[in-house]
C-alpha cells in the first residue's frame, strides 16, 4: 500500500501546519496495520525551510520530497501543482492524505480541487478513526455526522482533532536525522503562482466593532435585561 | 451578471444569507448589472414545484434539485457543474461551512476554478470580479481578482443584512440521476438542533471544572431557550459530542446571541463564532482576549454568575 502525505511548513511558526501532523499519525497508523509505505511530499518556496520536514521521518515516513518552487498564491495553482505531482511520480498511490487547512493561507480546500481535478473521492474534515478489521472507518461531517468506509484510490483530509497526537520515541528522533530530504527544483516549469486569479493586495482587516460593555456581578440584573432585549429584538 | 447560490436547506438564515449577499455586491460595486439570481438546493422530495416560500425580494428564484440516488459531495458537485455550464452563471456562492467547502473545492477541480473560502466581500469593479478574504488566523485580508469564471465563493454567514423586502420568487425543479462515488451512512446525531440553526447559543469551556457543572449551564439554556456548544477541549475530555464542538475546525455558527461562559477567545474558537450578531462574554480574567471581541462582558466567576443569572432571568419570565 503506498500513501502519499502532503505537508506544509508553516513558515511564522517553524513548523508543520498542525492538521499535517495529524495527517502524518494518521498515516502511520495505515502503516501499522497494512504495512504500507509513507512517502510525505512539501512544496515549499526555499530550501532553508527543508530541515522542518524532517519531523515526517521522525513520524514514520519512508521518503520525504521537497519540491522548491516560489509559493503558489491561488488554490487551484497548489492543487494543480499537486496533480502534477502525483501524476508524474506517484501515479501508483493508494491514499492520498492531507491535513484539513493550514494555519496560514485557511483556504481549506485543496484537498477536495486536487480530487475534483483527479476524478476520484475525496473525504474532507475526518474527524474521528475507527480500524475495524481489514477496513478503515472514518467519521466526518456532511449536512450532519456520516460514517464511510475507506477504499483506496480515495483523498482524504483530517482534522486536527481527528486523532490524538502521537508522541514519537527518542530512537525515532535520532534516526530521523540521519535521513536526507530529497530536494527537487524546478519541477514545475509553466508559470503555476497563480491560476485563475490575481492576489491583488494584502490587509489589516477591519475587525467587526463590538459594543464591549464591561459588567460585574453586581450588575447582573442590568445584564440581564440587556440579553433578553437582544433575544427579542 | 448571472449569480448562483447553492444551500442544503430553504431555511431562514440561508435566504437572508443569499440575499445579504447580494445586497454587499450591489452596494460595493461600481459596474454591475444583475440578471438574474437562482438559489440551488437539493431536495428529497419528488413534488416540489408547487413549493411556496417567501424570500428577500433580490432573490428571483428558486430550484430544487433532486436525485433518486441520493445526495453526497460529488454527485452535488457534478450536478452543480452541468447547471453552471447550461444556464451561463457567473459565479456560484457557498455559504460557509465545512459541508459546503467539500463540495465547493471538488466543483473547483471539476471546472478548473479556484473555490475561495473565507471570503467576506465581493465586488465588480470596471467589470472585472474582486473577492476578499481572511487569512493567517483572520490577521490579514487579501484582495483577489478573479479572473476564470463561473467564479466559486464560499461566503461568511451573518455579514451583510438582507433585502428587507420580501415575495414570492419563481420555483422550478431539475431532476438529475448521478451516482455518488462515496458512500457514507448517516450517524445518530447525538443533538436534536444543529448549531448553525440555533439562534441562541451558549458555548462553554475550560473554566468549567467538573462534568457534573454542566447542569448550571444547562439551567440558563432552558429559560434562553439556548443550545450549548462548547470548545475543543471539552470535545477532548469527552464531556460533549464532537457535533457541538464550536470553532474553526468544529462548527462555524451564526446565532442572533453567543454566551462564551469560560472561553478565553484562543483565534481558532474566535472564527468559529465571529459571524454572530452579539457575543456576551462571561470570564473573570478581564485581561482575557475574548474580552475585545464581545459586546457584553461580565467580569466574575461563572459559579457564582451563571447561577445567579438565571435565577434573575427566572423571576423575570417565569420558570
Amino acid at each position: 500500500m503506498k500513501i502519499l502525505v502532503f505537508i506544509k511548513v508553516i513558515k511564522k511558526d517553524e513548523e508543520i501546519n498542525e492538521s499535517d501532523i495529524t495527517a502524518l499519525d494518521f498515516s502511520y497508523k495505515l502503516k501499522e496495520k497494512y504495512d504500507a509505505t509513507i512517502h510525505a511530499i512539501s512544496i515549499i518556496d526555499s530550501e532553508d525551510y527543508t530541515s522542518y520536514l524532517k519531523e515526517a521521518y521522525v513520524r514514520g515516513a519512508d521518503s520525504v520530497e521537497a519540491f522548491v518552487q516560489k509559493e503558489a498564491e491561488t488554490p487551484l495553482a497548489s492543487a494543480m501543482r499537486i496533480k502534477k505531482i502525483i501524476v508524474e511520480k506517484h501515479p501508483d498511490w493508494d491514499y492520498i492524505i492531507f491535513g484539513e487547512v493550514t494555519s496560514d493561507t485557511s483556504f481549506g480546500v485543496v484537498p477536495q480541487l486536487v480530487g475534483g481535478l483527479l476524478g476520484v473521492p475525496v473525504v474532507h474534515g475526518v474527524l474521528g478513526v475507527e480500524f475495524q478489521d481489514e477496513r478503515v472507518v472514518v467519521e466526518t461531517d456532511f449536512f450532519g455526522t456520516k460514517k464511510c468506509v475507506l477504499d483506496k484510490k480515495t483523498i482524504v483530509s483530517l482534522s486536527r482533532d481527528a486523532l490524538k497526537t502521537r508522541i514519537p520515541g527518542l530512537k525515532e528522533k535520532i534516526e530521523a536525522k540521519k535521513k536526507k530530504i530529497m530536494i527537487i527544483e524546478d519541477f514545475f516549469s509553466e508559470d503555476t503562482y497563480e491560476v485563475g486569479a490575481r492576489l491583488k493586495k494584502i490587509s489589516k482587516p477591519r475587525p467587526r466593532e463590538r459594543m464591549q460593555r464591561m459588567y460585574t456581578t453586581e450588575e447582573l440584573r442590568q445584564v440581564s435585561e440587556e440579553i433578553l432585549k437582544l433575544a427579542r429584538g | 451578471m448571472k449569480i448562483a447560490f447553492f444551500v442544503e436547506n430553504l431555511g431562514q438564515k440561508n435566504l437572508n444569507w443569499a440575499s445579504g449577499v447580494i445586497r454587499c455586491l450591489q452596494e460595493k460595486s461600481n459596474d454591475i448589472n444583475i440578471d438574474k439570481t437562482t438559489l440551488f438546493v437539493i431536495s428529497r422530495e419528488t413534488n416540489t414545484e408547487s413549493l411556496q416560500l417567501e424570500s428577500p425580494k433580490n432573490l428571483n428564484e428558486i430550484v430544487t434539485m433532486y436525485n433518486p440516488n441520493g445526495w453526497g459531495p460529488t454527485s452535488i458537485a457534478i450536478a452543480l457543474e452541468k447547471i453552471l455550464s447550461n444556464e451561463g452563471f457567473d459565479v456560484i456562492f457557498f455559504p460557509e461551512g465545512k459541508s459546503y467547502t467539500w463540495i465547493a473545492g471538488i466543483l473547483g477541480g471539476r471546472i478548473k476554478s479556484n473555490a475561495f473560502t473565507e471570503v467576506v466581500s465581493v465586488w465588480v469593479e470596471e467589470k472585472r470580479l474582486y473577492i476578499e478574504r481572511l487569512a493567517y488566523e483572520n490577521t490579514i485580508l487579501q484582495k483577489y481578482e478573479i479572473t476564470k469564471r463561473p467564479a466559486i465563493i464560499v461566503f461568511k454567514k451573518g455579514l451583510y443584512d438582507p433585502e428587507e423586502e420580501t415575495h414570492q420568487p419563481s420555483v422550478r425543479k431539475e431532476d438529475f440521476d448521478i451516482k455518488e462515488k462515496l458512500i457514507m451512512e448517516d450517524l445518530p446525531s447525538k443533538s436534536q438542533v444543529k448549531l448553525e440553526d440555533a439562534e441562541i447559543i451558549i458555548g462553554v469551556g475550560n473554566g468549567l471544572r467538573n462534568k457534573e457543572d454542566i447542569k448550571i449551564i444547562e439551567e440558563l439554556a432552558r429559560l434562553l431557550g439556548a443550545e450549548i456548544g462548547c470548545s475543543r477541549p471539552l470535545i477532548e475530555k469527552g464531556w460533549f459530542p464532537k457535533d457541538r464542538q464550536i470553532g474553526h475546525s468544529g462548527v462555524r455558527i451564526s446565532p442572533k446571541i453567543y454566551i462564551a461562559i469560560g472561553i478565553s477567545g484562543a483565534p481558532y474558537h474566535m472564527s468559529g463564532v465571529e459571524a454572530s450578531r452579539y457575543i456576551i462574554a462571561v470570564n473573570s480574567d478581564k485581561y482575557s482576549p475574548i474580552t475585545k471581541k464581545s459586546d457584553i462582558i461580565i467580569i466574575g466567576d461563572l459559579y457564582e454568575v451563571v447561577p445567579k443569572l438565571s435565577e434573575i432571568i427566572k423571576e423575570k419570565i417565569g420558570s
